[in-house]
């Protein structure tokens, strides 16, 4: 089992704001591994990191052995295509129609003939559960079903690495659970490495193979959930047991 | 001394955000040369930015021309020097409120458009979301908005001046002040290519200054819906400014 992206001593500063205070975290290939934390504790920021649409002030990111921190565009560009990526709030293009959000990716970056491209869009958003809404615009569909789109538009090039900022939060509770079933299905099927973040506890722990708990700007956690709920840590036991009372400072 | 320092901090911050804004510039002007090209994006912009502003620049060049001629035909009935309408209003169309008035229209019409648009996606993360997918916003987004405002500057420019003079001539010669010949033949013994020649040219300055600056604020957006409308606001008011400033500085270098 080996780490498919590896972030060793990451710092990153906002100003005077230090989020996330010197950060070690692997995420190993064909797992699910998911950040938990406080909101404001810097969790999308980690992803962005892992991306590059922010940089780390110090400490370095890596793709297996491969550098990906501080490398200009051109040579991101190359790992960019082996991740996909869904958006707290789905950040389907609201000029194009679900269709072409999905196909976006295809048509920017393979060379596929029309019929292709309409083969495997229609096959993911029948995966995804979006069958029959091609032509709708994002704004003409419901919270549930733009993260269905987004999702679809991240797993259509069959990347290597999913990536989830938050896939449930602003759902109800049911359509919350299918999307959560909808990712383990997804990379039960196609096999990817998946990181999500999420800080609902009962979610987490059904889907998680990894959970790295991010507090004060370090990874005060990283195992299994059973060792999770083993874990001698005071915040981790506050933040599981969902208590308001305890060591955790909330600002 | 608590003075000094903060007005240091604010001179300081000044600096960086111009310093971050000359860079964008550059990296700006940089992907214009390099592919992909974005044929797609570019034609739809030039159809937002040129077609869709045709009849506004239209109609104010018609008005201003028109006003123009009623000012300067009083103004040169004081040194009974009418019959140098056509050249006068001409001349300034050419050389400045061509340009410049085109320019401000452009600002509140396309330029206000850009930041919101680029702001709204920037919130809702769809700016990230093309660059995880591999594709550079600048690329994407900036170049066929700046690209297709300058191309578009001279040519709504040049329509401004024209129905500018439909106007100063019909208002001119309908008071009696002048003749349509000698409106006409003043005009040519007195205007030069290089009047008309150096407005366009300046106009594509402004083209560059208004889309970089409403491409800028629009990108750099923060906070919500609210800042979409602050970015909004920012992009017009700082394009306008700049325009005017812009211009005091090329006119000596172009004429
Ligand atoms: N681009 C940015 N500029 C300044 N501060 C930021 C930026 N992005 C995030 N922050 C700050 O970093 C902290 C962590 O943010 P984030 O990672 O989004 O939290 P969360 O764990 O809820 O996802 C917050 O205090 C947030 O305000
Ligand atoms: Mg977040």
């Amino acid at each position: 089992m080996r780490p498919i992206i590896k972030l060793r001593g990451v710092v990153k500063k906002f100003g005077n704001l230090t989020v996330l205070k010197g950060i070690d975290l692997d995420i190993y290939e064909g797992k699910i591994t998911t950040i938990m934390g406080l909101s404001g504790s810097g969790k999308s920021v980690t992803m962005k990191l892992i991306l590059g649409l922010l940089e780390p002030d110090e400490g370095e990111i890596y793709y297996y052995d491969r550098k990906i921190s501080r490398i200009p565009f051109s040579e991101r560009k190359e790992i960019l295509k082996k991740f996909g990526v869904v958006f707290q709030n789905s950040a389907l293009f609201d000029s194009l129609t679900l269709f072409e959000n999905v196909a976006f990716p295809l048509r920017e970056h393979y060379n596929l003939t029309e019929e292709e491209i309409e083969r495997r869009v229609t096959h993911v958003l029948e995966l995804v559960g979006l069958k029959g809404a091609e032509e709708k615009y994002p704004s003409e569909l419901s919270g549930g079903m733009r993260k269905r789109g987004g999702l679809a538009r991240a797993l259509v090039t069959e990347p290597e690495v999913m990536l989830y900022d938050e896939p449930t939060t602003g759902l109800d509770p049911v359509t919350g659970r299918v999307i959560e079933d909808l990712i383990v299905d997804l990379y039960m099927k196609y096999g990817h490495t998946a990181l999500t973040i999420n800080h609902d506890v009962q979610s987490t722990m059904r889907m998680s193979d990894y959970i790295a708990f991010l507090y004060d700007g370090r990874i005060e956690f990283f195992g299994t959930p059973e060792e999770a709920f083993k874990s001698k840590s005071i915040y981790l036991k506050q933040f599981l047991e969902g208590r308001a009372e305890g060591p955790i400072k909330v600002v | 001394m608590e003075l000094i320092e903060k007005i240091g901090f604010y001179f300081y911050d000044l600096m960086s955000i111009v310093g971050e804004f000359v860079i964008f510039q550059w990296e700006t002007v940089k992907a214009f040369f390099r592919p992909p090209f974005r044929w797609r994006e570019l034609l739809f912009q030039l159809e937002f930015i040129g077609v869709k502003s045709w009849g506004i620049v239209s109609l104010t060049g018609l008005f201003a021309g028109m006003v123009i001629a009623l000012e300067t035909s009083y103004a040169l009935s004081l040194f009974s020097a009418e019959y140098l309408i056509g050249p006068t209003t001409m001349l300034a169309l050419f050389r400045e409120l061509g340009p410049v008035l085109t320019a401000l229209m452009i600002t509140g019409r396309a330029g206000s458009a850009m930041a919101t648009e680029l702001g709204s996606m920037k919130v809702t993360e769809q700016i990230d979301a093309l660059y995880v997918m591999a594709v550079d916003p600048i690329q994407y987004l900036v170049v066929p908005r700046i690209l297709a405002t300058i191309i578009m500057m001279p040519l709504l420019t040049f329509l401004f001046v024209f129905l500018g003079g439909v106007g100063a001539f019909f208002v001119s010669t309908y008071s009696g002040a002048v003749t349509p010949h000698t409106f006409f033949s003043q005009i040519i013994t007195k205007v030069h290519n290089h009047d008309l020649y150096g407005g366009l040219l300046k106009t594509m300055f402004f083209g560059f200054i208004i889309a970089t600056i409403s491409t800028y604020t629009g990108m750099k957006t923060r906070g919500g819906a609210r800042g979409v409308g602050k970015s909004s606001t920012t992009a017009v008011v700082l394009s306008s400014i700049a325009v005017m400033v812009v211009d005091y500085i090329l006119t000596p270098f172009i004429f």
